[in-house]
């Protein structure tokens, strides 16, 4: 039998979970407890198996028990549960040592295919949630970063000599705007002189 | 009336030369004989020339004149400062006789003034004769002060003097002052110079001619004062010194001294007899004025014996003379006299003729008398006046000098006042400008103070309604996301156990699964409406993770493909500022997804310490900004209004076709 504890402090998904998973074959409720302080002394006396933890706990948030529950009985397995699918949450929650994690409103079987995976000593994620742990798809994935618009414009107009306010002039922009363009130029190519910013503006074939 | 009529020194010198040379025509006529010879020094020549004008000035100015004025012109060559003087002396001796008084005056002057130059005993002796000349002048012209002055002037000159004939020329002046006296009618006093004047003739020589004549003037004195019998005494020592002298001019003064005295005494018979004497010692030595006053004085006296025949017959004669020598004066006594004596003996047509000539003289006389006096006064008063014009020109003048530098003064005062004046005005309104100036300027400074303090407090309205707004829906999201999103996970989880419970038919299995599916739909929407408001991520774990949750469920919800570049925004942000920036890329990306029809879109912000910098830049259609800024849409103002409130500036470049472009700059430490 695996015993199944259960941490949230919304009595109606507490009920409903536990009546979902006392159908289910092998598994147990042992309890439920609805903040983070009565847990502890909970968990110590009746060491589950599996721990169903909701991440917005009040006062504690599940993703602060968690790396708790994790330190003190690292064996215990915990599944993260929330409303939403949130990337943060959900990262935040493996990286404090929860095995997976679980949407409430997923169906009775998603849940029992998550307490046996996480038994099995696997990571459980659903399928939408699955790109949530990957790296992020939106950050530049060349060496180069991309310039905007301004900034190639600008580097542009540095290349060809001209100061600050003679850019700022001939694009109708302050030169306080011309020099943070110049700086994130400089910033996002890692470079410390304009010198350097031309010379691999030029390498780059940017001008 | 022997005496008085001239200096005793010209008389005496004139009866010098009478008495010791018996022809005084030959003398003059051997002078001129020598002259003539030539041969002579100059000097010599000028002292000879002299000579001959001192002889003949009495009965011949005119030759005189020019005999002085060859002697002059003569020592003026020869630059002999005493000859000068004797020259310009001797000038002065004719207009002297011419009674010239002040033409005689003026060349005795000159004369004074060259005879003080020569330290001689002659040149000395000289200059006090040429004094005793200039002082009978100033009798003459009964300036009797002044003669008197100049009388003792020149006793003073001689009283030290060490020649030998010292007391003889200080008796002379001494006798020159008594005459004086005498005609000022101070006889007591003429009489006291007189004996001072007898006594220093005495002391020279006791029996000299001026001794005589002396004591002669000292009887004439002594008669003046009825002092009778001490007047004929002196009269008999002067006739005991004549005897030895042998001197027909003495003699007839002598002669004349006892007519007068016995005249006056009314012995008239004595009187006729010296008269008579006098008469013929006058008629020896050939002088006019004497044979006339001898006629004249016994016509006088006869008439008081009542002869007037006699009387008559000498007034006849003395009238003929005087008329010679032109003397008005006694002419006028005579004819006078004669028309009495005539009406005496009958003779009255005659004597109504000598008294109407006696008449008409006088009134002549008298009128040139008092016209000499009126001159006198007249001279006196315009001296006077012309002293007191000069004085009153002279009190004009410095009163007008006063006068002037008062007004110079008071110009001055008023030029310095009215500078003064100027530059008080003109620094008063300088002030008063710079007052104004000042006042505008802190009025300016006040109003742009004002303006930013309504600006601040727009602004901080416009925050804190930000702020309250953004908690409102921090409590509204997380009431939804917890209470109402947890409600209905339960609701969900119920229906599930529901469904494994309950038996149902196919039809309703499908409509039982329809209200969860409804109910799975609820809670999304539930979700995205939560988030939508507030993302929980934003204010738990901040700007940089929630725009990149953000930005990756954009991309892969495959409408757009989206990159993020980030760069400093490791450290958080306000929250106010991130939940502010966060709202811009919403509202950016919201009008990308809507309108852009864009396939990419680039994220990137950048934080540099206080500043950041966010951009958002799609390949999309791209619009005319001038459209759209002047459209002002609803998006762009809010995110305007955003960058706004962290003191901060938009950027957009776009263009129909070439994609838009959104730059936004600001402060990020604005904290509420």
């Amino acid at each position: 039998m695996i015993k199944v504890f259960i941490i949230d402090d919304h009595p109606m998904v507490v009920e409903g979970l536990q009546s979902l998973l006392n159908r289910l074959k092998d598994i147990e409720v042992s309890g439920s407890v609805s903040n983070a302080f009565d847990a502890i002394p909970f968990i110590e006396k009746n060491i589950p198996d599996v721990i169903l933890l909701d991440i917005n706990l009040p006062e504690i948030s599940g993703i602060e028990l968690c790396k708790k529950i994790h330190q003190q009985l690292p064996s215990v397995k915990i599944l993260g549960i929330s409303t939403f699918s949130e990337r943060s949450y959900i990262s935040r929650m493996i990286e404090n040592g929860a095995s997976g994690y679980l949407i409430k409103s997923a169906s009775a079987e998603e849940i029992a295919e998550a307490i046996q995976t996480v038994m099995g000593g696997k990571m459980y994620l659903s399928v939408a949630m699955e790109h949530m742990i990957k790296p992020l798809s939106i950050l530049p994935s060349e060496d180069l970063p991309a310039l905007t618009k301004r900034e190639k414009e600008i580097l542009q107009l540095i290349s060809e000599g001209l100061t600050n306010n003679q850019i700022a002039e001939k694009l109708f922009i302050s030169p306080l705007t011309v020099d943070s363009h110049r700086k994130n130029l400089l910033t996002k190519l890692s470079v410390n002189n304009t010198a350097s910013l031309i010379k691999l503006a030029v390498k780059h074939g940017l001008v | 009336m022997f005496r008085r009529t001239g200096s005793l020194l010209l008389l005496v010198s004139f009866l010098l030369c009478h008495s010791f040379s018996f022809a005084q025509n030959s003398y003059i006529d051997s002078l001129k004989m020598q002259l003539e010879k030539g041969g002579l020094a100059d000097t010599t020549k000028i002292q000879l020339l002299v000579k001959i004008g001192d002889n003949i000035v009495m009965n011949d100015p005119h030759s005189a004149f020019e005999y002085f004025g060859e002697a002059y012109t003569l020592s003026q060559k020869l630059k002999n400062n005493y000859l000068t003087a004797l020259s310009l002396s001797g000038i002065g001796l004719v207009y002297d006789y011419k009674s010239e008084d002040d033409s005689a005056m003026y060349f005795y002057q000159k004369a004074n003034s060259f005879y003080a130059i020569v330290p001689t005993q002659e040149a000395r002796e000289s200059r006090i004769t040429n004094k005793t000349s200039m002082g009978n002048i100033e009798r003459n012209r009964n300036h009797f002060g002044s003669a008197i002055r100049i009388f003792l002037e020149a006793a003073a000159i001689m009283e030290k003097s060490t020649a030998d004939n010292k007391w003889q020329v200080l008796g002379i002046i001494y006798s020159d002052i008594a005459t004086v006296y005498h005609d000022m009618k101070q006889f007591d006093k003429a009489l006291a110079y007189d004996l001072k004047a007898l006594r220093a003739h005495q002391q020279q020589d006791e029996n000299n001619l001026f001794t005589a004549y002396t004591e002669l003037f000292v009887a004439q004195d002594f008669s003046n004062l009825n002092q009778m019998d001490s007047a004929l005494r002196y009269l008999q020592t002067a006739e005991k010194i004549s005897k030895g002298l042998n001197s027909t001019d003495l003699n007839y003064q002598l002669y004349s001294g006892y007519g007068q005295l016995f005249s006056k005494e009314k012995k008239l018979n004595e009187a006729l007899k010296f008269y008579q004497k006098a008469l013929s010692e006058a008629m020896k030595g050939g002088r006019k004025f004497r044979e006339m006053d001898s006629y004249r004085m016994l016509g006088f006296v006869y008439a008081d014996r009542k002869q007037f025949r006699h009387s008559v017959l000498n007034l006849e004669k003395a009238l003929v003379l005087v008329r010679e020598i032109q003397n008005k004066n006694l002419e006028a006594g005579i004819l006078k006299r004669l028309a009495e004596a005539e009406s005496a003996i009958g003779n009255y047509r005659s004597s109504t003729e000598h008294f109407a000539k006696y008449v008409h003289l006088n009134d002549s006389l008298k009128e040139q008398e008092s016209k000499k006096k009126i001159n006198e006064i007249e001279n006196r008063y315009q001296a006077q006046k012309k002293q007191k014009a000069i004085d009153g020109l002279r009190q004009a003048n410095l009163l007008q000098s006063a006068k002037l530098k008062q007004k110079q003064i008071l110009n001055i005062a008023l030029i310095g006042g009215f500078v003064l004046l100027l530059i008080a005005g003109g620094l008063i309104y300088n002030n008063f400008k710079n007052k104004h100036r000042l006042l505008q300027q802190n009025e300016e400074l006040n109003r742009q103070k004002i303006r930013e303090l309504e600006k601040e407090r727009k602004l901080v309205a416009a925050q804190s309604l930000m702020e309250g707004q953004e908690e409102e829906r921090t409590r509204l999201a997380r009431d939804l996301h917890d209470g109402v999103g947890g409600l209905l996970s339960g609701v969900k989880l119920s229906m599930s156990n529901m469904k494994e419970n309950f038996f149902l038919s196919q039809s309703n299995v499908d409509s039982f699964n329809n209200v969860i599916r409804q109910l799975d739909q609820s809670i999304a929407e539930l979700r995205r409406v939560s988030h939508n408001m507030m993302p929980e991520s934003l204010v738990k774990f901040g700007l940089k993770e929630t725009i990149e949750n953000y930005c990756e469920r954009l991309n892969h919800s495959g409408q757009i493909k989206v990159q993020l570049q980030t760069y400093g925004m490791d450290e958080r942000m306000e929250q106010a500022t991130e939940i502010v920036i966060y709202r811009m890329i919403q509202e950016l990306l919201n009008n990308v997804i809507k309108h852009a029809n864009a396939k990419n879109v680039l994220i990137q912000l950048v934080r540099e310490k206080e500043r950041f910098n966010l951009t958002v830049e799609d390949d999309g259609k791209g619009f005319d900004i001038a459209k759209v800024e002047n459209t002002s849409s609803a998006g762009l103002n809010n995110i305007r209004a955003r960058a706004a409130y962290l003191n901060g500036t938009v950027d957009i470049i776009s263009s129909p076709g070439e994609g838009t472009s959104v730059h936004v700059e600001g402060d990020c430490t604005i904290s509420s």
